[in-house]
């Protein structure tokens, strides 16, 4: 059977990604109900606890150059243990992409198509999913870089048109949720969105080997920050706390009550477009990973042959994952705990294993040229 | 209504990608990919002819909800 021909993403189309992808569903719950007007802060403190994390995904990246994590788990594991491991990240990937699925049609949903059966924006939404994945990582670059400045340019306008109407008294009292509260819950920030970055890894094998990783994962930490920083801020001082946690989706909200001056209202459209556009890049990455994860389990050349089949279950599992809207608002409190295996245990299992065999094998060259 | 637009929906997959993609499918793959396919059909029919299943995030939550509740 034909070997693949290797896809290839350049550093700023992975940036881009990677933006695209902290952005994602992160800008649809955004206001963290135990921090309140404090959420900002909480997501300086997730920043500052992620860019270690990072720095580990990034390091992966550099020890094992042009190689995914499925094949460097592979490689340092062997068979037996490999296999587990990588139908844990494989589930992983999945299970996000139906998270992000479930939660993107039920934004769609709630906020715009009331009558329309979630089947079938579920569908649509998996159709173009499908599309890009097949199209290759390559295409996702490309199509990343094209949205982003459209993505930007809408929330960067949200936000500046949004100034006669903020209230900036919503945002007072600073910390009065206390700094234990707001660095304990900055941890539900750390797993939703940065950690969940590690679906990236899955498809590292495509970053080409000259361009620093490292540099790739802080810039799009910083650049998505301070992208979801703005929104956030956004909607506690023009929603104030009361409103924007009772909200479900309190960007879509925030933006509908924008009115300048009577000619430009109701453009709470544009943000949705963007959010589901940044949700669809989220959705393709964890597709793709849990593609590539599956054709590694069962040793198959080109993951993008089984591809539709695995949206097919993507769809299936966002439907059996929640009874309901509150138990999907109920799962984001208990999320942290859930990823702390696929996005801290396996990743650090994987760097701590691949450090010390990759300094072995440095060890074992170094004797072999000195003799 | 749902079952109708699931079958729809198996169609499509049948026959814009199943069928074009069968000749180039490996044994391995073909048997992956309908029993993907079939696991995923059948829970999104079993679902729209109200037929409960076990929630994933129920079972999620009540395992993580006892993890930490007995460490803590």
């Amino acid at each position: 059977m034909p070997n693949m021909p290797k896809e290839a993403i350049s550093a700023s189309q992975a940036v881009c990604v990677l933006i695209l992808f902290l952005f994602g569903s992160n800008a649809l719950f955004n206001i963290d109900a135990h921090t309140a007007q404090d959420s900002w802060i909480s997501l300086l403190f997730a920043l500052i606890y992620a860019l270690p994390v990072l720095m580990i995904y990034a390091r992966l990246m550099k020890l094992f150059p042009e190689k995914d994590l499925f094949e460097i788990i592979k490689l340092l594991f062997g068979k037996v243990t490999g296999k587990v491991l990588v139908a844990l990240m494989t589930w992983y990937a999945l299970h996000l992409a139906a998270l992000v699925l479930r939660n993107f049609s039920e934004f769609i949903r709630i906020s715009v198509m009331f009558q329309t059966p979630q089947i079938v924006i579920m569908i649509i939404m998996m159709l173009l999913v499908v599309y890009m994945t097949k199209s290759g990582i390559e295409t996702m670059g490309r199509w990343s870089i094209f949205m982003m400045p459209f993505i930007l340019t809408i929330s960067l306008l949200t936000v500046i048109l949004s100034i006669n109407k903020i209230d900036i008294g919503n945002i007072y009292p600073i910390m009065e949720h206390g700094l234990g509260t707001i660095a304990a819950h900055a941890f539900e920030f750390f797993s939703f969105p940065y950690a969940e970055t590690v679906v990236f890894l899955c498809l590292a094998g495509c970053y080409k080997r000259k361009e620093s990783p490292y540099k790739l994962y802080v810039y799009s930490a910083l650049t998505g920050t301070a992208i979801l920083l703005l929104v956030m801020l956004r909607n506690i001082l023009l929603l104030g706390i009361p409103m924007g946690i009772a909200d479900y989706f309190p960007s879509f909200t925030a933006v509908s009550i924008l009115d300048i001056g009577g000619f430009l209202a109701h453009i709470e459209g544009s943000t949705a477009t963007n959010l589901i556009l940044a949700g669809i890049i989220k959705i393709t990455v964890c597709l793709a990973a849990a593609t590539k994860g599956m054709a590694s389990l069962f040793g198959i050349q080109n993951y993008k042959n089984i591809v539709f089949p695995l949206a097919v279950l993507t769809i299936a599992l966002g439907f059996v994952i929640y009874r309901s809207t509150l138990e999907m608002i109920n799962f984001l409190d208990l999320y942290p705990y859930y990823a702390i295996p696929f996005q801290l245990a396996i990743p650090i299992l994987v760097w701590v294993v691949g450090e010390i065999k990759v300094r072995k094998m440095r060890k074992k060259e170094t004797k072999e040229i000195s003799s | 209504m749902f079952t109708v637009i699931v079958t729809f929906f198996l169609l499509i997959v049948i026959l814009f990608d199943f069928l074009p993609l069968r000749k180039s499918l490996s044994v391995k793959e073909t048997v992956l990919y309908c029993v993907s396919l079939l696991i995923g059909f059948s829970a999104l029919m079993l679902y729209g002819n109200f037929v409960e299943l076990p929630g994933i995030t129920g079972v999620i939550l009540r395992a993580v909800g006892k993890l930490f509740s007995k460490s803590s």
